[in-house]
């Protein structure tokens, strides 16, 4: 069941995005603090550009903390102005641009998703019994809330470069999902380079690649199997197509690491270009990596939030191995949780990925609940912090709260949907031994 | 007391005659050493033309290189400072303490007294070593706690490395050498005039310092407190130690006199502005004088060519010698009525005044631009500075009204790290229309600042254009957030950004003045004929920054935990549950009920199922209980072996 008008959507969600970008005028979205964050900001991707130009390390001060590569690609624009735009108009073209390529991936891996889904189903002939419930494209789900997703669009036409990173998770997604290699390792080395979170990406990657995109569990299909076996010996070709599914192929896994040693390669190789005559790629280290991501852990705070990302890292990747993209998914919405400078960027990228799961997540709890709770806390957030901040009437304390309401929503999020997922593996086998 | 046995009392004898030696030997040498220190004092008096008066003490002790060299015993030269620069290996050093502002526009900018006296509020240190370049920075942070102690001030503050930058050549050309540091917010008080004092010979017991009453020159509308040390090789050590103040003369007794149409100018003398004469000299100083200085146009004015009484004004004491200005320009000059202090003594007491006759309205003149700093926007997240340059069209009196040639300007500024300011944002505009970077600015080094840790440099090269009127210069800038033991005891009171320095390197101030004596040359007419290019420094900025609420830190830790256990314990138990075991465990306990169930159905009788299951089941569980306990009591006692042996 696809969605009928989706071309149409998809071209208005990026004709408002231009709408905004050519004609809002200055918002001053640039500035904030949700939007963008020391890391993201272009704002300060113009500085270190310009520090580069007066022929001095972009990372010396302390304003840019972004890649090297970044300042090479969009470093450029931001020294356009053209008159009755704001400053940074050519940087958001190119966003709106991005936008569009990440719902457009986000869309192929839908499909991908989607077939996999429908095979998985028919080999356990469950398909009449779960389509009658629900089926729905996910993939145009999932890309038209990551186009009309409010937090998107501030995002875009605010101008951070968080599009950037989340573009080359999706990259990575999409590449691990059709199983191409070289693009899943060039996605996974970008957002690594980019931001570093997404380093934990590998467990899912490795699982796409080495498992197919997501299938119920092995258990159910071993169940299958045995009561396949059972009612009919002869019929050999079932079980053996599902035995296909678990198994676990090497060579793309192999592929991937060694492309993902060559981009590696690659960018350190463009990085040091870029830097050459400032330094080089020592620079980069020290001010980009070494100071900015290991800085994070000066405080205990901090410690503490960096190291809860990984700490969930394992148990998930035990228990929902069997569905990797839906455990990437996971894991980036930990990741924006837990960073130490979230933006709606980042809940942008997880709740984009959230539709692929339309169909699974169909009897999530609590989603009313969750859905204006998100708009309570991004209608609040901005009136909170001009309290704070421009008028001075109210006090940190106020922004602080709708700061840990955004994060008890997310929390409760991911509770729900992984405790959900979990949920229909367990209907979808108690289906099978029905 | 018994008297001392005779040996003892012949050892006594010996010991005294020999100390009676060792002294006379000691006083010979210091004999010619006492030639080789030198101590001079010398005031300036002026009017000036909002009817205030500026009164300007300059001492200057100066120890040859063989004195500052021998280091163990001084004259007349300060101990404290020799060991200072000995110890720091200080080339040259200029520590001022300022309260007030200097009236650029009224007071003058384009002259000795304005380049070189006029300070920014609050505390400016800036020092220049004869050291390699990886010392300089330590040496630095113990001069600035040496200077603390030694001048009872917050100098210490200086030490940290977010407070002093290293100019190259904004403020003074130099070779990595120089350290420059300012404390905006330091207030200035008697606390640090007393130890300035001290290192005076006669502190102000005597001579022309004696002049210092606390209340009169505390109440000035600007008080400027400077030492200057320069040592080098050649020459040895030099003090200058230099207070100026402007006073409000205290003629007119309870009558204000604000307005200056057609009024006369207040008339005054020493005894009004410092309610003290002067009743003779510092016996150790080489020379002791006193100059009241008139500006030229009012001496050419009054006809009669520098004498004490004209048709303007009367002088209280007839001068002993008058000095006009030499080679002058069109610009600003000056005539010196000099006063040698070692003529008067108690019976007869120097006290320099000035009589007006006729009301009389002059104006000084003013540095080629003023120059001002403002802040731009609201709120406590972002902001702009602003310096702006108004032309006082000086160039057309100096250089003719040629308007296409340019002025250069020198704009030094040093900006703490918690503004964060965007250097790309740059912006100038000349008479209202912006300007390309590239026309104006003719060279620009930047430091940027690194947070909590360096403060950001700016120091740029400008050339303006002659015919232009005003220029403004606009820098976006980000408010940073400060970790919450960083914040001074009065957080709301905001943060001050060190005043800007412009220099206009085209532009000099240097007077000079014929030399009556061949023999001995005025220290302070010496400092007005060096090299004075014109400086003037911009206001403080006072930005606001965002306070947090000061007792959050509990509220977030607390919360923050809570959320983060949430999480944690919420998504660990979704991963671990099992349903289909808890459903089983379910119709287990409700199969084994319990003793007082059974009895409560019973008694209401009802009738109960047996258990659907025979006993083999429970048979299981009690052996894989009995597994359970022999597992834990050997983990148990292995432990206990362990941690025994």
């Amino acid at each position: 069941m696809a969605i009928r008008n989706f071309w149409s959507m998809a071209a208005a969600a990026v004709g408002f995005r231009l709408v905004l970008v050519l004609f809002g005028g200055d918002l001053h979205l640039a500035s904030r603090p949700e939007v963008s964050t020391p890391l993201t900001s272009i704002r300060r991707l113009a500085e270190g550009y310009w520090l580069k130009q007066a022929s001095m390390s972009p990372y010396s001060g302390s304003m840019y903390h972004g890649s090297p590569l970044l300042l090479l690609v969009l470093g450029p624009l931001t020294n356009k102005r053209s008159v009755g735009h704001h400053d940074h108009i050519y940087c958001s073209l190119i966003f709106v641009a991005v936008d569009f390529i990440a719902a457009m991936l986000i869309r192929a891996t839908g499909r991908r998703l989607q077939i996999a889904r429908n095979r998985n189903l028919k080999s356990l002939e469950l398909t009449e019994a779960v389509s009658n419930s629900v089926n729905v494209s996910a993939g145009d789900i999932a890309s038209l809330i990551y186009l009309w997703n409010p937090w998107a669009i501030v995002t875009c036409v605010g101008s951070c470069t968080s599009p950037i990173e989340n573009l080359m998770v999706v990259i990575m997604i999409y590449g691990a999902c059709s199983r191409l290699a070289p693009l899943a390792a060039f996605g996974y080395v970008m957002a690594t380079h980019l931001s570093l979170y997404p380093a934990i990406l590998i467990v899912p990657i490795i699982l796409l690649l080495g498992y197919g995109p997501d299938a119920p569990p092995t258990k159910v299909f071993r169940i299958k199997s045995s009561s396949a076996s059972k009612t009919d010996v002869s019929d050999n070709d079932k079980s053996s197509s599902s035995r296909d599914v678990q198994q676990f192929l090497w060579k793309p896994v192999f592929h991937f690491i060694l492309w993902m040693l060559f981009w590696t390669f690659y960018v350190l190789l463009l990085s040091s270009i870029v830097l050459n005559k400032v330094g080089g790629l020592q620079e980069m280290f020290e001010k980009y990596f070494f100071a900015e991501v290991f800085d994070f852990f000066r405080s205990f705070f901090l410690i503490v939030f960096n190291m809860n990302i990984v700490f969930m890292v394992l148990p998930l990747a035990i228990r929902l191995k069997h569905r990797p993209c839906f455990l990437a998914f996971i894991y980036t919405a930990i990741v924006a949780i837990l960073k130490s400078y979230p933006s709606v960027g980042d809940s942008a990228l997880y709740l984009g990925l959230l539709g692929l799961f339309a169909n699974e997540l169909a009897e999530m709890q609590f989603t009313f609940f969750l859905f204006f709770g998100y708009i309570g806390v991004s209608l609040l957030s901005p009136v909170m912090h001009n309290l704070w901040i421009w008028r001075g009437t109210g006090n940190a304390n106020f922004y602080f709260a709708t700061g840990l309401a955004y994060t008890c929503l997310q929390t409760v999020l991911v509770v729900e949907s992984v405790s959900s997922m979990i949920k229909h593996d367990r209907k979808l086998r108690l289906l099978v031994t029905a | 007391m018994a008297a001392p046995p005779p040996a003892l009392r012949r050892l006594l004898l010996l010991l005294l005659f020999s100390l009676l030696l060792l002294a006379s030997v000691a006083a010979a040498a210091a004999a010619p050493a006492a030639e080789e220190e030198e101590f001079t004092e010398e005031l300036l008096l002026r009017p000036l033309p909002d009817r205030k008066a500026l009164a300007h003490f300059h001492f200057r002790s100066s120890a040859s290189p063989s004195a500052a060299a021998a280091g163990r015993h001084h004259h007349v030269f300060p101990k404290a400072i020799a060991q200072l620069v000995q110890q720091f290996h200080i080339s040259e050093l200029e520590l001022s303490f300022t309260q007030g502002r200097w009236n650029y526009e009224q007071w003058g900018g384009y002259d000795p007294m304005s380049t070189n006296y006029a300070k920014p509020p609050g505390v400016e240190l800036w020092a220049a070593f004869d050291l390699p370049l990886d010392e300089i920075d330590a040496t630095w942070k113990n001069l600035t706690h040496t200077l603390s102690g030694l001048f009872c001030a917050s100098i210490n503050f200086l030490e940290s490395s977010t407070a002093f930058s290293a100019p190259r050549w904004g403020f003074k050309l130099n070779e990595g050498n120089l350290r420059y540091g300012a404390l905006p917010r330091e207030a200035v008080c008697t606390e640090n005039l007393t130890p300035w004092l001290k290192l005076l010979p006669c502190r102000d017991k005597a001579g022309i310092a004696s002049l210092l009453y606390r209340p009169s020159i505390y109440k000035g509308y600007y008080h400027s407190q400077k030492l200057k040390l320069t040592s080098s090789q050649s020459f040895g050590i030099i003090i200058d130690q230099t207070l100026t103040v402007v006073l409000q003369p205290d003629t007119f007794r309870g009558q204000q006199l604000h307005s200056t149409d057609g009024q006369l100018q207040p008339s005054w003398s020493m005894k009004d502005l410092f309610n003290r004469k002067l009743s003779g000299k510092c016996r150790v100083s080489k020379s002791s004088r006193v100059f009241l200085e008139i500006e030229n146009d009012i001496v050419d004015k009054s006809g009669t060519e520098a004498s004490s009484t004209n048709e303007l004004f009367v002088l209280s004491t007839a001068p002993d010698r008058v000095l006009k200005e030499l080679n002058n320009m069109d610009a600003q000059s000056s005539s010196l009525y000099e006063y040698d202090v070692s003529n008067y003594n108690n019976d007869k007491p120097l006290d320099v005044g000035i009589t007006w006759k006729l009301p009389l309205i002059w104006s000084c003149t003013p540095a080629p631009y003023h120059a001002n700093r403002f802040l731009m926007g609201s709120g406590n997240e972002r902001g702009s500075i602003a310096l702006s340059f108004r032309s006082t069209n000086l160039h057309k009196q100096l250089f003719g009204s040629s308007n296409d040639c340019s002025i250069k300007a020198v704009v030094f500024q040093v900006v703490p790290w918690y503004v964060k300011v965007y250097y790309h944002s740059l912006q100038i505009f000349i008479d209202g229309n912006s300007k390309a970077i590239s026309e104006v600015v003719e060279k620009i080094h930047v430091t940027p600042s690194e947070d909590k840790h360096l403060p950001g440099t700016l120091e740029m090269l400008l050339r303006l254009p002659c015919s232009m009127e005003s220029a403004t210069l606009s820098l976006d800038f980000d408010k940073g957030f400060l970790h919450i033991d960083e914040y001074p005891p009065d957080a709301n009171q905001g943060f001050d950004i060190p005043s800007a320095l412009v220099t206009f390197p085209e532009f000099n101030s240097s007077r000079s003045y014929p030399e009556g004596d061949t023999l001995f040359v005025s220290p302070l007419l010496q400092t007005f004929k060096e090299d004075g290019v014109v400086k003037s420094y911009t206001e403080v900025l006072l930005v606001p920054l965002t306070t947090p609420d000061f007792s959050m830190p509990y509220n977030v830790i607390t919360f923050t935990c809570t959320v983060l256990a949430l999480y944690f314990g919420s998504l660990l138990n979704a991963l671990r549950r099992r349903i289909g075991e808890e459903e089983r465990e379910l119709k287990k306990a409700a199969a084994k009920r319990g003793l007082i169930p059974l009895l409560i159905a019973k008694l209401r009788g009802k009738k109960v199922d047996p258990p659907p299951q025979g006993s083999s089941p429970t048979s299981l569980l009690s052996t894989k209980l009995l597994l359970k306990v022999v597992f834990v009591a050997v983990v148990a006692v292995s432990l206990h072996y362990l941690s025994n042996s």
